[in-house]
């Protein structure tokens, strides 16, 4: 008799509870595996199995805190809809709202706490910063940089996902954006995805909500001290997208 | 409302597997009925809308204590104790119901002081009644090992909170054997006793006089605190602060200017004595929990003594009243060829170090006593942890290194020991039945079960009748 | 035959009912017993071993654990007592966490190794207060599942929570979604627009089924417990949950479910209501008022979304015998429900929690009447698993309602979602096939409960029964198929 592995309880969202959902029955390509991480090719969309310490990306299955010892795991593959690590399979028991929340710019009175990028930010912002995002500077973003998560990805993610918070579409930018997404990574085209639903990380999601409070300065401080230079962008883009929303940036409180 | 990281979870497992599942942290508490008959007592004490502040005052005004030595002097003179009078350890007790080690020590108190010739004596005298009172040293602001009976003639310790000016008493320790705190009276006993209150007492009086008024009197507290760190709990190990008190006050008695035989004969008996400075440790506790005394409310337990035959605990929101049963007799191991049959019921003041989060409650800061008390390491770990169950805080002065400097329990909270069950603990050393045996073993006690629900109940009364007079 | 009795108490001896439930079950299963229940010897266990033919001790008292065996003879006995002692350790074993550190025994305890979150306490209700007490000392929020809490305390409870900003849900709060986390007997829910402030556990597990089945999602549902809104509580938790919703930017509408407050506690809600910045719809369940289906249908217009046509599974034929309706449900909200929908059209319903004294059934559940039964409620699962988890009593009485002739149609409620019976259906089914009477089932669930709500659906509907996910929808079609018969 064989005796079923333990099932690992894990939350996502509702697009990646579809899209496991959606999946083919078989072995899954492994993309990258971290200490906290693992990050798997479904079908062409990254799905990354994430411990309690790692970047809660939107694309992925949260662990509860106290378990990360399985993301060592030898085969991965997915079995009517439900991703299985080691025959042990990962059901979701909670799904979790990974949209950033509503920003009511016309509410937005004191004007934003400005930060001086990092060198490499700054690169960027000098590039593309100025004037409103078009085709062309997309074209300059996409891909650009090192790591799993480009640097310019990262900005384009930040400006994409405030626009959808603040309830602005942007079909021409979309449109640029999902012609180049070759370009880069699985997981960051993915996280651009992502971002083009208005999906992500809860540090962002978090300094959206701070926008206007007290908090805002302590939110953005966290938002940029995620991963390497990740958090920095993405906060960097938000901030390209609220002034040319019209927000000021910078100005006297 | 964001989504909890945590949950903690009392009662079904069902409702804390359902928690897991959705890949939640949850801790489970290990939740079983309370002690029998508390259950709507303990409903009333914890829905008193006092309690919750008057113990964070309580466990503020104990931690708040810091205890320095200010004076060594005759009990006559510092607790106007007269000729007859008797202080003994623990609650009150009459000559009739005390145990072997209690009655010899009164015989031997009356002998020192001369209301008999012989300590045999005394048994008339006592059971007359005439001319003889007894009184807990606690009514007194004072503690006692063992038997602890205090006469007009012992030199005391003086102790003192200098931000209130409260002040608490203790006498200056024999040493080990045969002694009066076990209940011997023989020549022998009388005769230390007679050295210590000629020679000793006057000796340390001015040793301590002349520290407090040059550098400061001796911060008994901060003694305590390192101590704790270098493997003794100051109940039944208290080497480490014994040789600190030494360092102290060694100088000043050898520049005393008394006789340098006389000196150097109070030098071997101090450090001869590694029980020495439980007569510093125990009235440091005392006059820590005694600043948490009397707080309407508060569940805290601010004394726990025996006096050979009864246990008693006194509760700060229940004034002076004594809750007691029969005191246990300990769990441990015997010197020589002693065993169960020859030791006598827990007996002392010293049990007010447990009520100050150390002795017993520390045992983890000093694994080398659970050989002494028969345990092992992990029991000694185990235990103060499980002391952290029933408490209201962690001491943060007095920290234990191997649980990462967690605070010692600190607080005893009457509720806590109802609902879980678990009774403090207690390290203590045994005294022979029979009088002037001595000591015959040390070991582990706990204190009866009974007297808890007793002083839950008289809490709730107060707390129903609070509850009346606000409606 | 030469069976076998052996009954023991263990004084002192404890487990909760539910561990308890299943030591009996694995007692059952062991060769040579014939019956076996292990239980406290609360008054409502003691009628049932009586009822088993088992002697208990008079002095038992509700501290004592009983061990009541039948044996096809004696010489099984001792393997039978083994099999006991395994069967308890097997269920008491936690697993262990770092080692050398026990499990804590207080909530006080528990909670100062957690730097945050809740505290969700189930324990007997003569201790609740005692451990919910502990949460409030900590700062945290607090959900009493545990019910026969006395209302004083209740209001100790309450007025300290609302001194310190926190929140009680409860006590008798047996639903509850904080931020997307189910506590308690609840189900897995899209996050989206909608608040709930719940006085009711199944009315809310109804609002949750159908709004999800919408495609609304909710972000909290928090229940206040079945007395918050009585002229006592005067809604002191209801408040609390209405500020925190309130205050939550991902919440667009909130809907208040409930049984309709006493007028002065009503009206104080609707002042209370109109000053927040989010609108709040109030779902108030009583005679002449919109049931939950409805009420569910106003909140989705007013989000400005499409009300779908409810799902029915399967068809059942009109009754051809029997004169009655006979409801057995789980969740009490819909066994109300359903009481205020067929009175209004076939008359005086009987039932244990019925909608006026006259009305009420007897210990037996039985009348020549139309009946409905929550089997959920407090004197029926006193020391006692409640039936979303152990469906036995509710089966027992499916069995008697089928072979009662006098019975025309059967409803029933079957609840998924987070700590309910892992497969209902798989209990209810065989059962139901056995049932020639009509049968209807409002099965209350979601896409992404842990039962599998499609499966659910489809093994009831291969039993025989009509499902439906709106109760209300349920109960109009009880009604419709008792034509001609009542």
């Amino acid at each position: 008799m064989v005796t079923p592995a333990r099932a690992i309880p894990v939350s996502a969202s509702p697009r990646v509870q579809d899209r496991l959902a959606a999946a083919a029955d078989g072995p899954v390509r492994v993309l990258h595996r971290g200490r906290h991480a693992v990050y798997l090719d479904l079908d062409g969309w990254c799905v990354g199995v994430v411990g309690s310490a790692a970047v809660a990306v939107p694309c992925a299955l949260r662990l509860g805190a106290s378990e990360l010892s399985t993301l060592s795991s030898a085969s991965v593959q997915v079995r009517d809809g439900i991703l299985h690590l080691d025959d042990a399979p990962l059901t979701i028991g909670r799904l979790v709202e990974v949209r950033a929340p509503t920003l009511r710019l016309a509410h937005l009175q004191r004007s934003l706490a400005a930060s001086a990028p990092r060198p490499e930010v700054a690169e960027l912002v000098a590039d593309v910063g100025g004037r409103p995002l078009d085709p062309a500077a997309v074209g300059r973003l996409v891909g650009r940089g090192d790591g799993l998560t480009p640097l310019g990805d990262d900005l384009l993610c930040g400006w994409l996902a405030l626009h959808r918070a603040a309830g602005v579409t942007t079909p021409e930018i979309d449109a640029a954006v999902l012609a180049l997404l070759h370009r880069t990574t699985l997981l960051s085209a993915t996280l651009l995805d992502c971002a083009l639903h208005g999906e992500v990380l809860p540090q962002f999601a978090a300094y959206v909500a701070a926008l206007g409070t007290p908090h805002e300065p302590t939110a953005a401080a966290a938002l940029a001290a995620v991963g390497h230079t990740s958090g920095a962008g993405l906060l960097h883009g938000a901030h390209l997208a609220l002034t040319e929303l019209g927000a000021s940036i910078g100005a006297a409180a | 409302m964001t989504t909890p990281t945590h949950v903690v979870s009392a009662g079904a497992d069902l409702f804390a597997d359902a928690v897991a599942a959705q890949a939640v942290d949850v801790t489970r508490v290990d939740w079983r009925p309370p002690l029998p008959g508390t259950e709507a007592d303990l409903a009333a004490v914890v829905g008193d809308p006092r309690r919750h502040a008057a113990n964070e005052q309580a466990v503020a005004a104990m931690l708040g204590v810091t205890a320095r030595l200010v004076d060594v002097a005759p009990a006559s003179e510092v607790l106007g104790l007269q000729r007859g009078q008797f202080l003994h350890a623990g609650p009150p007790i009459t000559w009739d119901r005390a145990s072997g080690p209690m009655r010899g020590a009164l015989m031997g108190g009356a002998a020192l002081e001369g209301l008999v010739a012989d300590p045999e004596e005394a048994v008339a005298l006592f059971e007359s009644g005439s001319g003889v009172e007894l009184e807990p040293c606690h009514h007194r602001r004072t503690v006692g090992p063992m038997a602890g009976v205090v006469t007009p003639s012992m030199w005391m310790f003086v102790l003192e909170d200098t931000a209130t000016g409260a002040r608490t008493h203790c006498s200056l320790n024999e040493g080990l054997g045969k002694v009066l705190r076990y209940g011997a009276y023989g020549p022998d006993v009388l005769t230390r006793l007679g050295w210590m209150r000629d020679v000793l007492g006057p000796l340390l009086q001015s040793a301590v006089r002349s520290v407090r008024d040059s550098t400061g009197p001796v911060d008994v507290t901060g003694i305590l605190t390192q101590m704790l760190q270098m493997g003794d709990e100051a109940h039944n190990r208290n080497r480490a602060g014994t040789l600190m008190m030494l360092r102290d006050l060694a100088p000043a008695m050898v520049a005393s200017g008394r006789d340098s035989t006389d000196v150097a004969e109070a030098l071997r008996f101090i450090g001869g004595n590694d029980h020495f400075f439980l007569n510093l440790a125990m009235p440091a506790c005392k006059l820590a929990l005694d600043a948490a005394r009397d707080i309407d409310g508060s569940t805290m337990v601010v004394a726990m003594a025996r006096n050979g035959t009864d246990f008693g605990i006194q509760v700060s929101g229940t004034g002076d009243e004594w809750f007691t049963g029969p005191a246990q007799v300990a769990d441990g191991l015997y010197l020589g060829d002693y065993g169960p049959e020859d030791a006598n019921p827990d007996i002392g003041d010293s049990a007010i170090t447990e009520t100050a989060g150390i002795g017993g409650f520390a045992m983890a800061t000093a694994p080398a006593i659970v050989r002494l008390v028969g345990g092992s390491v992990p029991d000694a770990l185990a235990t103060t942890r499980r002391m952290h169950e029933i408490t209201l805080e962690e001491n943060p002065r007095w920290t234990v290194p191997v649980l990462e400097f967690q605070g010692v329990p600190t607080g005893i909270d009457v509720t806590r020991v109802c609902r879980t069950g678990i009774l403090p603990q207690i390290n203590t050393g045994m005294a022979g039945a029979k009088a002037g045996v001595g000591q015959v073993g040390a070991g582990l006690v706990n204190p009866p079960q009974e007297i808890f629900p007793k002083a839950l109940a008289r809490l709730a009364e107060r707390a129903r009748a609070h509850a009346d007079q606000s409606d | 035959m030469n069976t076998l009795s052996h009954v023991e108490l263990r004084p002192g001896a404890y487990a909760d009912s539910v561990t308890l439930l299943q030591v009996s079950r694995a007692v059952q299963g062991l060769d040579g017993v014939l019956a076996a229940q292990v239980a406290m010897a609360t008054g409502l266990n003691v009628e049932v071993l009586t009822e088993m033919g088992f002697e208990v001790p008079p002095d038992a008292t509700t501290n004592d654990l009983v061990v009541a065996l039948r044996l096809a003879d004696a010489s099984a006995l001792e393997a039978a007592l083994a099999g006991v002692e395994r069967a308890l350790k097997d269920a008491n074993r936690r697993e262990s966490g770092p080692s050398e550190l026990a499990a804590p025994r207080t909530t006080a305890s528990a909670l100062r190794r957690a730097p945050e979150g809740l505290a969700l306490i189930s324990v007997p209700g003569a201790s609740a207060l005692v451990e919910a007490m502990d949460a409030l000392d900590a700062g945290r929020d607090v959900m009493i599942f545990s019910d026969n809490v006395p209302l004083d305390q209740e209001l100790t409870l309450k007025r300290t929570a609302t001194e310190r900003g926190l929140l009680v849900m409860g006590p008798d709060c047996g639903t509850a979604v904080v931020g997307g986390l189910g506590l308690g007997f609840a189900n897995t829910v899209q996050p989206g627009p909608v608040g709930i402030v719940a006085a009711s556990g199944t009315g809310c597990q109804q609002l949750l089924a159908l709004l999800d089945h919408a495609g609304v999602g909710v972000t909290s549902a928090l229940g206040v417990g079945g007395r918050d809104l009585s002229a006592e509580v005067r809604g002191l938790s209801t408040r609390e949950a209405l500020r925190r919703l309130d205050a939550d930017p991902a919440v667009e509408l909130i809907v208040v479910v409930s049984k309709p407050p006493a007028e002065e506690v009503a009206a104080e809600l609707r002042a209370y209501s109109d000053g927040l910045g989010t609108p709040v719809e109030f779902a108030l369940l009583g005679a002449g008022r919109p049931d939950l289906t409805a009420a569910t249908e106003t909140v989705l217009t007013r989000l400005g979304r499409e009300v779908p046509t409810w799902p029915v599974t399967g068809t059942a034929t009109a009754a051809t015998s029997g004169q009655f309706l006979r409801g057995l449900f789980v969740g009490g909200t819909l066994c109300d429900e359903a009481m205020l929908i067929a009175s209004s059209v076939l008359g005086p319903v009987r039932s244990n929690i019925p909608l006026s004294p006259e009305l009420a059934l007897g210990a037996d559940l039985a009348a020549a009447d139309h009946t409905m039964v929550d089997f959920g409620d407090d004197a029926l699962t006193a020391g006692r698993a409640h039936p979303m988890i152990d469906a036995t009593l509710r089966l027992d009485h499916l069995a008697r309602a089928a072979a009662d002739e006098t019975t025309a149609v059967i409803l029933l409620d079957v609840v998924l979602g987070h700590g309910s019976e892992p497969d209902p259906a798989a209990l209810l089914g065989p059962a139901i096939a056995a049932v020639r009477q009509p049968v209807v089932v409002a099965l209350v669930g979601t896409d992404a409960d842990p039962q599998g709500l499609e499966g659910q659906v489809r093994a009831l509907v291969a039993a025989g029964a009509e499902v439906h996910l709106s109760n209300a929808g349920a109960t109009r079609r009880a009604i419709e198929l008792m034509k001609g018969q009542s």
